[in-house]
């Protein structure tokens, strides 16, 4: 019942404030299509969307028109309203939630101010009221209509319903003129017929004579006479007919013009959800138009409308129950809310009160809602209408924050729905993250880019999203850097401090062939020199000095450009090896200047001081053959 | 006490004459040694300065004692590529001793005096030599 009662009401609100005015509920979302959405009202099979949401998929039919405004149509299956294309959530929207917030918030100035107003209402009620109906009773509440319109709240329509019973009375005293015009017009129209009947009828005093010829002649004078009389009786009778004809179309239509303005203005106080104005109107209506013809006078396409939700014909007594049930429903609805206050339900409270708010927004029951009981429901509300939008905005985090403090508030708030989505929404994110971090490894940017966005999307202020953006985009730079480092290092040659720092490099050129394969060439060239350089410490360090010179001189000949070899080098060469290495060098400038005696003489004095020099014999046998062509060692050395 | 008057003369005169014959033996080897020194007109070779610069030496002919320190190479129609110790130096000196001196056999630690010639590349070749 009372969501059929909150579908004419809405319909009401529409009708009778129009399309601009309509501000009752607003769409839930911008994303309602017109296109997509509008469920059959008239075969009142609601074609309920899939789902609530504004903007679900609908059967494409139109609504109802009033007057050529499309009326709201609600769907009591899911609380929406498809309206002007759109499909409306009637309590989860935020015109809604503004509007009862703005009235949860009310100050008690506001609420005293009601009072005073609805008393007078009250007294108009109660004056109009079935038992206490009389012409004085009648008058007294006539008279105190302007009192209850000067009051804001009332909006001036106790105004308009005093000036539309005002004019159905000045009606009704036109009718009664016309009635006794009709009177005086039937009388007159009575006489003429008695004189045309008279008229008609021939004079016994003159006698048709005996001659066939004559008596022709004398008939015909006697028609002409008997028409002569009759001709002005008759014209006479013809305009009274006509003019009785139409004061009556005029009567009728005058009784029937107040009777559809009267009825107008309730089917507006009631979609307007008056009801106390409904219930004062339809009680002078009745007063007033006491021919017991109360049926309401709408158009074929609302009058089906109206009777397939109420379930009942539209008539005043109807729309007169139903305010009645509607100002009952209000009543009931907060004695419950006050009973779940109680018992410290908010959450059940809210929606309780927000229904009854949306039905009985101008009854006292909500008006006059105690200020303390608003302000606890008001707290509750605000903290849903926030987790309501944290959710809209995909604001987790402080959608969980609000869930905690919901549940410490309100005994029966369930957090299951609004965790389940932020747990849902955390980890299709955390998977999307973890995916972006796996295409920032593997390079893949394409994918890197998509899997961000989708995390973004779905929680925008996800605060493991920056620390793993911080990541990866620090990864890329760094790779990046060592890239351009490890270039920079390539083409200086300078191969010992790409060694150094092989790790990064290998990590960075792992998707760069090219430059991976340069990078195993130098790796591999290093692992030798430092190979060499090992092996030559080890024996520098058994104090053979001119081992390691030679180890490392090797070493040397095929890498002149790596640094450590040359320290080491010129260290021994300074050092422990250096008349070795000065006899060598020697032998190799002599051999060098074609003097291959003395060359040779001092690569023998190089291999006397260390004879297991394989650069010494290497020279000694290849200058022994250049001396002696065709010999051959003589002897192991 | 008479058995101790007669030794005294007599070891005296033993001192004495084994003093004389160390000298007449010093004497000897100086006026009689030296003279058996092959090649003695010829001028010592100049290992130092044939180590920093062999081709100013280049056609002289030396003499140079020191002992084999190696055989380096050899050839039979060339003859042996030895390492010399030159008696008054550390540094080994390479000297050729051709085919033709192969008669005389060279070891390892004898001791020889050489008549050298410094040749093209500053090689030397044996043109005598006599074992010490």
């Amino acid at each position: 019942m009372k969501a059929r009662i909150l579908a004419l009401l809405l319909l009401v609100a529409h009708a009778a404030s129009g399309q601009n005015n309509f501000n009752f509920i607003a769409p839930s979302s911008g994303e309602a299509k017109p296109e997509e959405s509008m469920p059959s009202a008239e075969a009142g099979e609601e074609a309920a969307p899939t789902s609530g949401q504004a903007g679900s998929t609908g059967k494409k039919t139109s609504n109802p028109t009033i007057g050529g405004i499309e009326i709201p149509v609600f769907d009591p299956a899911n609380d929406s309203v498809t309206w002007n294309g759109q499909l409306w959530q009637v309590d989860n929207n935020r015109v809604f939630r503004a509007r009862f917030e703005k009235y949860l918030n009310a100050p008690a100035t506001e609420i005293e101010a009601q009072a005073a107003y609805d008393k007078v209402v009250s007294r108009i009620m109660n004056l109009l009221a079935a038992g206490n109906i009389s012409n004085r009773n009648l008058d007294e509440a006539f008279r105190l209509l302007p009192q209850a319109a000067s009051h804001s709240e009332d909006a001036n329509l106790c105004d308009a319903i005093a000036n539309q019973v005002l004019g159905a009375w000045q009606s009704k005293r036109q009718v009664a003129r016309l009635d006794a015009a009709n009177q005086s017009l039937e009388d007159d129209r009575k006489r003429h017929e008695w004189n045309t009947r008279l008229s008609a009828q021939n004079s016994a005093l003159d006698n048709a004579p005996k001659d066939t010829v004559a008596a022709a002649e004398w008939a015909k004078q006697r028609e002409l006479e008997r028409t002569a009389r009759m001709q002005p009786h008759a014209q006479r009778l013809t305009e009274v007919n006509a003019l009785l004809t139409a004061n009556r179309a005029k009567s009728e239509l005058s009784a029937l013009q107040a009777r559809i303005e009267f009825q107008t203005l309730l089917v507006q106080l009631f979609f307007q959800r008056r009801f106390r104005h409904v219930l004062i109107g339809s009680r002078f209506y009745r007063s007033i138009f006491d021919d017991g013809d109360n049926q309401i006078r709408l158009g074929e396409e609302s009058k089906s409308l109206f009777s397939k939700i109420s379930e009942i014909p539209p008539t005043v007594t109807s729309l007169d129950a139903l305010a009645s049930e509607a100002i009952r429903d209000v009543r009931e609805g907060v004695e419950a809310v006050e009973f779940l206050l109680q018992k410290d339900e908010l959450q059940s409270a809210s929606q309780r009160l927000g229904e009854s708010f949306a039905v009985g927004e101008h009854l006292p029951e909500i008006q006059q809602f105690p200020r303390a009981d608003r302000q606890r429901i008001l707290e509750f509300t605000r903290r849903a209408n926030q987790l309501l939008s944290a959710l809209e905005v995909k604001d987790y985090t402080r959608a969980e924050q609000l869930v905690n403090e919901l549940q410490e508030t309100a005994k029966d708030f369930d957090p299951s729905q609004p965790l389940t989505a932020v747990q849902t929404a955390r980890n299709v994110s955390r998977m999307h993250l973890a995916r972006a971090r796996n295409a920032a490894l593997g390079g893949d940017a394409e994918t890197l880019e998509r899997e961000l966005r989708a995390a973004t999307e779905i929680w925008p202020n996800n605060p493991d999203l920056a620390n793993v953006s911080g990541q990866i985009f620090e990864q890329t730079d760094v790779q990046q850097q060592a890239l351009l480092e490890l270039d920079r290092l390539m083409e200086q040659g300078d191969h010992r401090a790409i060694f150094r720092q092989n790790a990064k490099f290998i990590a960075a050129t792992a998707l760069h062939p090219d430059r991976q394969e340069k990078l195993g060439k130098i790796l591999a060239q290093m692992g030798e020199i430092e190979g060499a350089l090992q092996r030559a410490r080890e024996i520098q360090q058994r104090g053979d000095a001119f081992g390691a010179w030679e180890s490392i001189q090797i070493a040397s000949v095929k890498y002149p450009e790596d640094t450590e070899i040359n320290r080491l080098r010129a260290d021994l060469a300074s050092g422990g090896a250096a008349t070795f290495v000065q006899s060598l060098n020697k032998g190799g400038d002599l051999e060098a200047r074609g003097e291959y005696g003395a060359a040779l003489a001092w690569y023998l004095d190089a291999h006397r001081q260390y004879p297991p020099s394989q650069f010494a014999q290497e020279r000694i046998d290849a200058l022994a053959v250049r001396i002696l062509p065709g010999s051959s060692p003589a002897t192991a050395q | 006490m008479a058995r101790r008057a007669r030794s005294a003369p007599k070891t005296g005169w033993l001192l004495a004459g084994l003093f004389l014959l160390l000298l007449l033996i010093g004497a000897g080897g100086y006026f009689f040694g030296s003279s058996g020194t092959p090649y003695r007109a010829t001028p010592e070779f100049p290992v130092e300065e044939y180590l920093a610069t062999s081709t100013t030496l280049r056609g002289n002919t030396y003499r140079l004692t020191g002992s084999v320190l190696n055989s380096i190479a050899w050839s039979s129609d060339q003859g042996r590529l030895i390492s010399v110790q030159p008696q008054n130096s550390d540094s080994p000196i390479p000297i050729v001793v051709p085919a033709h001196l192969g008669e005389t056999n060279i070891q390892k630690g004898q001791k020889f005096h050489f008549l050298v010639e410094v040749r093209d590349g500053g090689v030397l070749y044996a043109a005598e030599l006599t074992k010490s």
